[in-house]
Protein backbone atom coordinates (compact mmCIF):
# COMPACT_ATOMS: atom_id res chain seq x y z
CA UNK A 1 0.00 0.00 0.00
CA UNK A 2 1.63 3.43 -1.03
CA UNK A 3 0.48 6.71 0.38
CA UNK A 4 1.91 9.79 -0.85
CA UNK A 5 0.98 13.34 -0.50
CA UNK A 6 2.51 17.30 -0.11
CA UNK A 7 2.15 20.60 1.43
CA UNK A 8 3.62 23.78 1.30
CA UNK A 9 4.47 25.81 4.04
CA UNK A 10 4.98 29.12 4.08
CA UNK A 11 8.61 29.06 5.46
CA UNK A 12 12.11 28.97 4.54
CA UNK A 13 13.41 25.48 3.58
CA UNK A 14 16.08 25.88 7.00
CA UNK A 15 13.91 26.96 8.93
CA UNK A 16 11.16 24.13 8.46
CA UNK A 17 14.03 21.09 8.56
CA UNK A 18 14.92 22.48 11.50
CA UNK A 19 11.89 22.54 13.32
CA UNK A 20 10.99 18.79 12.07
CA UNK A 21 13.89 17.21 13.05
CA UNK A 22 13.09 18.62 16.75
CA UNK A 23 11.75 15.22 17.95
CA UNK A 24 9.86 16.76 20.49
CA UNK A 25 8.71 19.83 18.16
CA UNK A 26 7.81 17.60 15.62
CA UNK A 27 5.89 14.73 17.98
CA UNK A 28 3.36 18.25 19.03
CA UNK A 29 2.31 18.58 15.61
CA UNK A 30 1.59 14.76 14.62
CA UNK A 31 -2.19 14.26 15.71
CA UNK A 32 -2.30 11.23 18.04
CA UNK A 33 0.84 10.83 19.29
CA UNK A 34 1.13 9.85 22.89
CA UNK A 35 4.92 9.81 23.53
CA UNK A 36 7.69 9.70 21.99
CA UNK A 37 11.31 9.21 22.64
CA UNK A 38 14.93 9.46 21.49
CA UNK A 39 16.62 6.10 21.48
CA UNK A 40 19.68 7.11 19.49
CA UNK A 41 20.05 9.95 16.83
CA UNK A 42 18.96 8.01 13.89
CA UNK A 43 16.13 5.54 16.34
CA UNK A 44 13.10 6.69 17.80
CA UNK A 45 10.58 5.35 19.72
CA UNK A 46 6.65 6.45 20.15
CA UNK A 47 3.16 5.53 20.75
CA UNK A 48 0.71 6.64 17.89
CA UNK A 49 -3.39 6.27 18.73
CA UNK A 50 -5.20 6.82 15.28
CA UNK A 51 -8.95 6.81 15.46
CA UNK A 52 -11.51 5.79 12.69
CA UNK A 53 -14.96 5.60 13.56
CA UNK A 54 -15.82 3.50 16.17
CA UNK A 55 -12.08 1.68 15.96
CA UNK A 56 -9.55 3.02 18.00
CA UNK A 57 -5.69 1.59 17.79
CA UNK A 58 -2.99 2.28 19.55
CA UNK A 59 0.41 1.45 17.67
CA UNK A 60 3.95 2.09 19.43
CA UNK A 61 6.74 1.49 17.13
CA UNK A 62 10.18 2.07 15.82
CA UNK A 63 11.11 4.34 13.73
CA UNK A 64 14.68 4.53 11.83
CA UNK A 65 16.65 6.63 9.72
CA UNK A 66 18.20 5.19 7.00
CA UNK A 67 19.42 8.29 5.34
CA UNK A 68 19.65 11.88 6.59
CA UNK A 69 20.34 14.46 3.56
CA UNK A 70 20.09 18.03 5.23
CA UNK A 71 18.04 20.13 4.79
CA UNK A 72 16.45 18.35 1.27
CA UNK A 73 15.73 14.54 2.21
CA UNK A 74 15.32 11.38 4.85
CA UNK A 75 14.69 8.01 4.56
CA UNK A 76 13.69 5.51 6.68
CA UNK A 77 11.47 2.37 7.95
CA UNK A 78 9.03 1.96 10.57
CA UNK A 79 7.84 -1.06 12.77
CA UNK A 80 5.26 -0.61 14.86
CA UNK A 81 2.40 -3.04 16.44
CA UNK A 82 -1.30 -2.62 17.77
CA UNK A 83 -1.59 -5.36 20.61
CA UNK A 84 -5.27 -4.66 20.71
CA UNK A 85 -6.22 -5.40 17.45
CA UNK A 86 -3.52 -7.73 16.63
CA UNK A 87 -1.83 -5.61 13.99
CA UNK A 88 1.55 -5.04 12.50
CA UNK A 89 3.11 -2.32 10.18
CA UNK A 90 6.18 -2.11 8.57
CA UNK A 91 6.78 0.53 6.11
CA UNK A 92 9.52 2.76 4.72
CA UNK A 93 9.00 6.19 4.29
CA UNK A 94 10.95 9.30 2.11
CA UNK A 95 10.32 12.54 2.83
CA UNK A 96 11.87 15.57 0.88
CA UNK A 97 11.59 19.37 1.14
CA UNK A 98 11.85 21.62 -2.00
CA UNK A 99 11.89 25.29 -1.98
CA UNK A 100 9.46 26.57 -4.32
CA UNK A 101 7.74 30.09 -4.66
CA UNK A 102 5.79 30.78 -1.80
CA UNK A 103 7.70 28.74 1.15
CA UNK A 104 8.97 25.13 1.26
CA UNK A 105 7.14 22.11 -0.46
CA UNK A 106 7.12 19.27 1.42
CA UNK A 107 6.33 15.80 -0.28
CA UNK A 108 6.84 12.20 1.17
CA UNK A 109 5.96 8.70 0.17
CA UNK A 110 5.04 5.40 2.42
CA UNK A 111 5.03 2.29 1.54
CA UNK A 112 3.25 0.65 4.07
CA UNK A 113 2.76 -3.25 4.67
CA UNK A 114 -0.33 -3.73 7.38
CA UNK A 115 -1.00 -6.61 8.47
CA UNK A 116 -3.71 -8.30 10.83
CA UNK A 117 -7.20 -7.48 11.83
CA UNK A 118 -6.83 -3.83 10.49
CA UNK A 119 -5.54 -4.86 7.37
CA UNK A 120 -9.18 -6.29 6.12
CA UNK A 121 -10.29 -2.48 6.42
CA UNK A 122 -8.59 -1.85 3.11
CA UNK A 123 -6.54 0.90 1.45
CA UNK A 124 -9.35 3.46 0.91
CA UNK A 125 -10.27 3.61 4.78
CA UNK A 126 -6.64 3.73 5.17
CA UNK A 127 -5.72 6.13 2.33
CA UNK A 128 -8.21 8.43 3.47
CA UNK A 129 -7.53 8.41 7.23
CA UNK A 130 -3.70 9.16 6.25
CA UNK A 131 -4.56 12.09 3.93
CA UNK A 132 -7.00 13.13 7.13
CA UNK A 133 -3.75 13.00 9.79
CA UNK A 134 -1.70 14.75 6.87
CA UNK A 135 -4.02 17.67 6.34
CA UNK A 136 -3.78 18.15 10.01
CA UNK A 137 -0.38 17.85 10.63
CA UNK A 138 0.18 20.63 7.92
CA UNK A 139 -2.16 22.83 9.73
CA UNK A 140 -0.36 21.86 12.48
CA UNK A 141 2.74 22.95 11.32
CA UNK A 142 1.48 26.10 9.68
CA UNK A 143 0.80 27.44 13.02
CA UNK A 144 4.03 27.08 14.49
CA UNK A 145 6.27 28.19 11.17
CA UNK A 146 4.00 30.58 9.44
CA UNK B 1 -34.35 -10.78 30.52
CA UNK B 2 -31.77 -12.36 29.35
CA UNK B 3 -33.53 -13.37 26.19
CA UNK B 4 -32.83 -9.26 25.12
CA UNK B 5 -29.22 -10.08 24.62
CA UNK B 6 -28.65 -11.32 21.10
CA UNK B 7 -27.02 -14.89 21.00
CA UNK B 8 -23.66 -14.15 19.58
CA UNK B 9 -22.94 -11.57 22.36
CA UNK B 10 -24.20 -14.01 25.17
CA UNK B 11 -21.74 -16.05 23.57
CA UNK B 12 -18.98 -13.72 23.81
CA UNK B 13 -20.55 -12.63 27.57
CA UNK B 14 -20.04 -16.33 29.10
CA UNK B 15 -16.48 -16.09 29.11
CA UNK B 16 -16.02 -18.67 32.34
CA UNK B 17 -17.68 -21.43 29.22
CA UNK B 18 -14.49 -21.27 27.31
CA UNK B 19 -11.21 -20.65 28.58
CA UNK B 20 -9.03 -17.83 27.01
CA UNK B 21 -7.11 -19.67 24.32
CA UNK B 22 -4.53 -16.72 24.45
CA UNK B 23 -3.95 -13.55 26.54
CA UNK B 24 -5.15 -11.58 23.88
CA UNK B 25 -8.51 -13.32 24.10
CA UNK B 26 -8.26 -11.50 28.01
CA UNK B 27 -8.28 -7.84 26.37
CA UNK B 28 -11.45 -7.93 25.73
CA UNK B 29 -13.14 -8.98 28.32
CA UNK B 30 -14.91 -8.80 30.72
CA UNK B 31 -17.92 -6.66 28.87
CA UNK B 32 -20.48 -4.71 31.05
CA UNK B 33 -23.68 -5.77 29.37
CA UNK B 34 -25.89 -2.51 29.99
CA UNK B 35 -29.54 -1.88 29.53
CA UNK B 36 -31.21 0.68 29.45
CA UNK B 37 -35.06 1.32 29.51
CA UNK B 38 -35.06 4.65 27.63
CA UNK B 39 -33.08 6.91 25.56
CA UNK B 40 -32.29 9.59 28.04
CA UNK B 41 -30.81 6.65 30.32
CA UNK B 42 -28.96 5.27 27.47
CA UNK B 43 -27.25 8.99 26.72
CA UNK B 44 -26.39 9.15 30.14
CA UNK B 45 -24.68 5.83 30.62
CA UNK B 46 -22.62 7.03 27.14
CA UNK B 47 -21.42 10.23 29.00
CA UNK B 48 -20.49 8.32 32.15
CA UNK B 49 -18.18 5.70 30.32
CA UNK B 50 -17.25 7.78 27.11
CA UNK B 51 -14.94 6.07 24.88
CA UNK B 52 -14.79 2.65 26.65
CA UNK B 53 -18.98 2.48 26.09
CA UNK B 54 -20.27 1.23 22.64
CA UNK B 55 -24.07 1.04 21.50
CA UNK B 56 -25.71 -1.97 20.37
CA UNK B 57 -28.78 -2.15 18.75
CA UNK B 58 -29.13 -5.06 16.31
CA UNK B 59 -25.57 -5.73 16.75
CA UNK B 60 -25.17 -6.88 12.95
CA UNK B 61 -22.01 -4.64 12.80
CA UNK B 62 -20.96 -4.21 16.38
CA UNK B 63 -21.08 -7.99 17.12
CA UNK B 64 -18.97 -8.35 13.81
CA UNK B 65 -16.22 -5.76 15.28
CA UNK B 66 -16.43 -7.67 18.54
CA UNK B 67 -15.24 -11.28 16.69
CA UNK B 68 -12.81 -9.39 14.96
CA UNK B 69 -11.56 -7.55 18.17
CA UNK B 70 -10.96 -4.63 16.32
CA UNK B 71 -13.51 -2.90 19.15
CA UNK B 72 -12.26 -3.43 22.80
CA UNK B 73 -15.15 -1.90 24.78
CA UNK B 74 -15.32 -2.62 28.30
CA UNK B 75 -19.12 -1.67 28.44
CA UNK B 76 -22.08 -2.06 25.77
CA UNK B 77 -24.96 -0.19 26.02
CA UNK B 78 -27.75 -2.31 24.56
CA UNK B 79 -31.01 -0.75 23.00
CA UNK B 80 -32.53 -3.74 22.77
CA UNK B 81 -35.22 -3.14 25.87
CA UNK B 82 -36.01 0.78 25.10
CA UNK B 83 -39.73 0.11 23.47
CA UNK B 84 -41.62 2.25 21.58
CA UNK B 85 -38.95 3.05 18.91
CA UNK B 86 -39.76 0.70 16.76
CA UNK B 87 -42.52 2.42 14.23
CA UNK B 88 -43.13 3.38 11.03
CA UNK B 89 -45.63 6.41 11.51
CA UNK B 90 -46.88 8.54 8.50
CA UNK B 91 -47.68 12.28 9.05
CA UNK B 92 -48.33 14.86 7.37
CA UNK B 93 -44.64 16.13 6.95
CA UNK B 94 -43.41 13.10 5.84
CA UNK B 95 -42.89 8.85 7.30
CA UNK B 96 -40.96 8.95 10.91
CA UNK B 97 -39.24 5.63 11.19
CA UNK B 98 -38.02 4.85 14.73
CA UNK B 99 -34.54 4.07 14.97
CA UNK B 100 -35.19 0.67 16.26
CA UNK B 101 -37.53 -0.12 13.56
CA UNK B 102 -35.64 -3.62 11.91
CA UNK B 103 -34.98 -2.85 7.74
CA UNK B 104 -36.71 -6.41 7.49
CA UNK B 105 -39.78 -4.48 9.07
CA UNK B 106 -39.16 -1.37 6.70
CA UNK B 107 -39.19 -3.80 3.45
CA UNK B 108 -42.11 -5.79 4.23
CA UNK B 109 -44.01 -2.71 5.77
CA UNK B 110 -47.18 -1.63 3.59
CA UNK B 111 -46.97 1.86 4.84
CA UNK B 112 -43.57 2.48 3.59
CA UNK B 113 -44.86 0.40 0.22
CA UNK B 114 -47.44 2.70 -0.57
CA UNK B 115 -44.94 6.21 0.32
CA UNK B 116 -41.72 4.86 -1.01
CA UNK B 117 -41.97 1.98 -2.89
CA UNK B 118 -38.23 2.18 -3.46
CA UNK B 119 -37.23 2.67 0.00
CA UNK B 120 -39.20 -0.49 0.79
CA UNK B 121 -36.90 -2.14 -1.85
CA UNK B 122 -33.97 -0.64 -1.10
CA UNK B 123 -34.20 -2.11 2.32
CA UNK B 124 -35.08 -5.71 0.93
CA UNK B 125 -31.55 -5.74 -0.29
CA UNK B 126 -29.61 -5.65 2.38
CA UNK B 127 -27.50 -8.42 3.07
CA UNK B 128 -29.64 -11.49 3.71
CA UNK B 129 -32.65 -12.31 5.35
CA UNK B 130 -31.02 -12.79 9.07
CA UNK B 131 -29.45 -9.73 8.89
CA UNK B 132 -32.40 -7.68 7.73
CA UNK B 133 -34.26 -9.59 10.71
CA UNK B 134 -31.50 -8.04 12.77
CA UNK B 135 -30.57 -5.24 11.39
CA UNK B 136 -32.14 -2.02 12.93
CA UNK B 137 -32.58 1.40 10.49
CA UNK B 138 -30.91 3.74 13.04
CA UNK B 139 -27.44 1.36 13.56
CA UNK B 140 -27.19 0.79 9.61
CA UNK B 141 -26.91 4.60 9.57
CA UNK B 142 -24.99 5.22 13.02
CA UNK B 143 -22.08 2.53 11.81
CA UNK B 144 -21.56 4.54 8.41
CA UNK B 145 -20.58 2.05 7.10
CA UNK B 146 -19.99 3.28 3.22
CA UNK B 147 -20.56 -0.09 1.92
CA UNK B 148 -24.29 -0.41 2.68
CA UNK B 149 -27.57 0.28 0.70
CA UNK B 150 -30.16 2.89 3.06
CA UNK B 151 -27.63 5.85 2.99
CA UNK B 152 -27.40 6.36 -0.29
CA UNK B 153 -31.60 6.13 -0.90
CA UNK B 154 -32.20 7.45 2.34
CA UNK B 155 -30.26 10.54 0.97
CA UNK B 156 -31.71 11.08 -2.16
CA UNK B 157 -34.95 10.87 -0.36
CA UNK B 158 -33.57 14.24 1.64
CA UNK B 159 -34.09 12.43 5.38
CA UNK B 160 -32.89 13.61 8.09
CA UNK B 161 -31.84 11.99 11.57
CA UNK B 162 -33.18 12.91 14.62
CA UNK B 163 -30.66 12.64 17.27
CA UNK B 164 -30.83 12.83 21.06
CA UNK B 165 -28.28 13.72 23.40
CA UNK B 166 -28.25 14.22 27.02
CA UNK B 167 -30.05 18.20 27.19
CA UNK B 168 -31.66 18.08 23.58
CA UNK B 169 -33.15 16.21 20.28
CA UNK B 170 -31.62 17.51 17.34
CA UNK B 171 -32.06 17.02 13.44
CA UNK B 172 -29.29 16.22 11.21
CA UNK B 173 -30.11 16.43 7.36
CA UNK B 174 -28.12 13.07 5.78
CA UNK B 175 -26.46 15.27 3.68
CA UNK B 176 -24.33 16.46 6.54
CA UNK B 177 -24.94 13.31 8.48
CA UNK B 178 -22.29 11.37 6.78
CA UNK B 179 -18.60 12.46 7.38
CA UNK B 180 -16.33 9.75 5.89
CA UNK B 181 -15.86 6.22 6.67
CA UNK B 182 -17.44 5.07 9.89
CA UNK B 183 -17.73 8.84 11.17
CA UNK B 184 -20.83 10.76 11.45
CA UNK B 185 -21.70 14.05 12.86
CA UNK B 186 -23.39 12.29 15.71
CA UNK B 187 -21.42 13.92 19.00
CA UNK B 188 -20.28 11.11 21.45
CA UNK B 189 -22.66 11.29 23.74
CA UNK B 190 -25.91 11.27 20.87
CA UNK B 191 -27.93 8.66 19.85
CA UNK B 192 -29.87 8.60 16.37
CA UNK B 193 -33.38 7.73 17.55
CA UNK B 194 -35.36 8.18 14.53
CA UNK B 195 -35.28 9.38 10.72
CA UNK B 196 -37.51 11.56 9.01
CA UNK B 197 -37.99 11.37 5.64
CA UNK B 198 -39.98 14.51 4.00
CA UNK B 199 -43.49 13.80 2.35
CA UNK B 200 -43.07 13.72 -1.74
CA UNK B 201 -45.75 15.01 -3.63
CA UNK B 202 -48.11 12.32 -5.43
CA UNK B 203 -46.74 12.84 -8.59
CA UNK B 204 -42.71 11.90 -7.50
CA UNK B 205 -40.99 8.85 -8.24
CA UNK B 206 -38.27 6.90 -6.70
CA UNK B 207 -35.85 4.26 -7.80
CA UNK B 208 -32.88 2.50 -6.04
CA UNK B 209 -30.39 0.82 -8.44
CA UNK B 210 -27.96 -1.52 -6.73
CA UNK B 211 -25.04 -3.08 -7.99
CA UNK B 212 -23.35 -5.67 -6.49
CA UNK B 213 -19.40 -6.83 -8.02
CA UNK B 214 -18.93 -10.07 -5.81
CA UNK B 215 -21.70 -13.19 -5.40
CA UNK B 216 -20.54 -14.46 -2.22
CA UNK B 217 -21.73 -11.21 -0.25
CA UNK B 218 -24.52 -8.82 -0.06
CA UNK B 219 -23.01 -4.99 -0.26
CA UNK B 220 -22.92 -2.66 -3.30
CA UNK B 221 -20.02 -1.79 -5.50
CA UNK B 222 -22.41 1.20 -6.68
CA UNK B 223 -25.80 2.35 -4.55
CA UNK B 224 -27.84 4.68 -6.82
CA UNK B 225 -30.58 6.20 -4.86
CA UNK B 226 -32.47 8.50 -7.34
CA UNK B 227 -35.94 10.79 -6.84
CA UNK B 228 -37.64 13.10 -9.24
CA UNK B 229 -40.63 15.11 -9.50
CA UNK B 230 -42.46 15.23 -12.96
CA UNK B 231 -45.51 17.90 -14.37
CA UNK B 232 -48.24 16.23 -15.99
CA UNK B 233 -46.39 16.90 -19.07
CA UNK B 234 -43.18 14.55 -18.29
CA UNK B 235 -41.12 17.61 -17.51
CA UNK B 236 -38.88 16.86 -14.44
CA UNK B 237 -38.98 19.33 -11.47
CA UNK B 238 -36.63 18.58 -9.39
CA UNK B 239 -34.20 15.60 -9.60
CA UNK B 240 -32.28 14.22 -6.76
CA UNK B 241 -29.62 11.70 -6.83
CA UNK B 242 -27.12 10.30 -4.25
CA UNK B 243 -24.33 7.83 -5.23
CA UNK B 244 -23.18 5.70 -1.99
CA UNK B 245 -20.87 2.58 -1.54
CA UNK B 246 -18.43 3.42 -4.57
CA UNK B 247 -17.26 6.88 -2.54
CA UNK B 248 -16.64 7.59 1.11
CA UNK B 249 -19.80 9.38 2.22
CA UNK B 250 -23.35 8.83 -0.60
CA UNK B 251 -22.48 11.69 -2.73
CA UNK B 252 -24.88 14.02 -4.74
CA UNK B 253 -23.82 16.19 -8.13
CA UNK B 254 -25.47 19.33 -8.41
CA UNK B 255 -24.62 20.60 -11.51
CA UNK B 256 -25.67 17.48 -12.97
CA UNK B 257 -28.96 17.21 -10.97
CA UNK B 258 -29.99 20.71 -12.91
CA UNK B 259 -29.39 19.38 -15.90
CA UNK B 260 -32.64 17.75 -15.46
CA UNK B 261 -34.98 20.67 -14.38
CA UNK B 262 -37.32 21.83 -16.80
CA UNK B 263 -36.98 18.53 -18.97
CA UNK B 264 -38.17 15.51 -20.40
CA UNK B 265 -35.72 12.57 -19.43
CA UNK B 266 -34.75 11.84 -23.18
CA UNK B 267 -32.25 9.23 -23.90
CA UNK B 268 -29.97 11.98 -24.53
CA UNK B 269 -30.47 13.82 -21.47
CA UNK B 270 -30.22 10.45 -19.25
CA UNK B 271 -26.90 9.88 -20.69
CA UNK B 272 -25.42 13.49 -19.87
CA UNK B 273 -26.54 13.32 -16.34
CA UNK B 274 -24.73 9.78 -15.58
CA UNK B 275 -21.72 11.39 -17.69
CA UNK B 276 -21.37 14.22 -15.05
CA UNK B 277 -21.97 11.90 -12.20
CA UNK B 278 -18.84 9.64 -13.51
CA UNK B 279 -16.69 12.25 -14.24
CA UNK B 280 -17.29 14.17 -11.04
CA UNK B 281 -17.21 11.91 -8.38
CA UNK B 282 -13.79 10.46 -7.18
CA UNK B 283 -14.41 7.19 -5.93
CA UNK B 284 -12.28 4.44 -4.19
CA UNK B 285 -10.80 1.35 -4.69
CA UNK B 286 -11.21 -1.50 -2.55
CA UNK B 287 -12.26 -6.01 -3.46
CA UNK B 288 -15.66 -5.24 -4.76
CA UNK B 289 -13.49 -2.66 -7.91
CA UNK B 290 -11.20 -0.35 -9.05
CA UNK B 291 -11.80 3.14 -8.99
CA UNK B 292 -11.35 2.88 -12.50
CA UNK B 293 -14.19 0.13 -13.12
CA UNK B 294 -16.23 2.17 -10.26
CA UNK B 295 -16.71 5.57 -12.44
CA UNK B 296 -17.70 3.12 -15.44
CA UNK B 297 -20.84 1.22 -12.85
CA UNK B 298 -21.77 4.68 -11.86
CA UNK B 299 -22.55 5.51 -15.37
CA UNK B 300 -24.29 2.51 -16.10
CA UNK B 301 -26.23 2.78 -12.40
CA UNK B 302 -27.10 6.20 -12.70
CA UNK B 303 -28.15 5.81 -16.13
CA UNK B 304 -30.36 3.10 -15.14
CA UNK B 305 -32.19 4.72 -11.93
CA UNK B 306 -33.05 7.25 -14.10
CA UNK B 307 -34.57 5.34 -16.56
CA UNK B 308 -36.21 3.59 -13.89
CA UNK B 309 -37.88 7.12 -12.75
CA UNK B 310 -38.46 7.47 -16.45
CA UNK B 311 -40.85 4.02 -16.48
CA UNK B 312 -38.66 1.94 -18.56
CA UNK B 313 -37.41 -0.76 -16.17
Amino acid sequence: MQIKDAFVIKAPQDKVWEFLFDIQKLSQCVPGIESVEVVDEKTYRGKLVVKVGPIKSAFTGIVTLTEVDAPNRIAGTVEGDDKSSASSVKATFTGTLKTVDDGTEAAFQVDANLRGRLAQFGGPVINATAKKLTAEFAKNLRAQLE
Amino acid sequence: MPEAIPNTTRRLLRREEHPPRNDRFDLMNPIKFLEPTDFSEATALLDQYADDAKIIAGGTSVVLMLQQKLIAPSVLISLGRIAEYDYIRPDDDGLHIGALTKLRDIERSDVVKKFCSALAHTCSVVGNVRVRNQATIGGNLSAADYAADPPAMLTALDARAQVTGPEKKREIPLGEFFLGFYTTALEPNEILTEVIIPALPSSARAAYQKYTSISAEGRPCVAVGAVADFDSDGKCLGLKIAVGAAVETPQRVRDAESLAHGSTLTDELVAAIAEEYSLKLDPLTDVRGSAWYRKEMIRVFVKRALEELRGDR
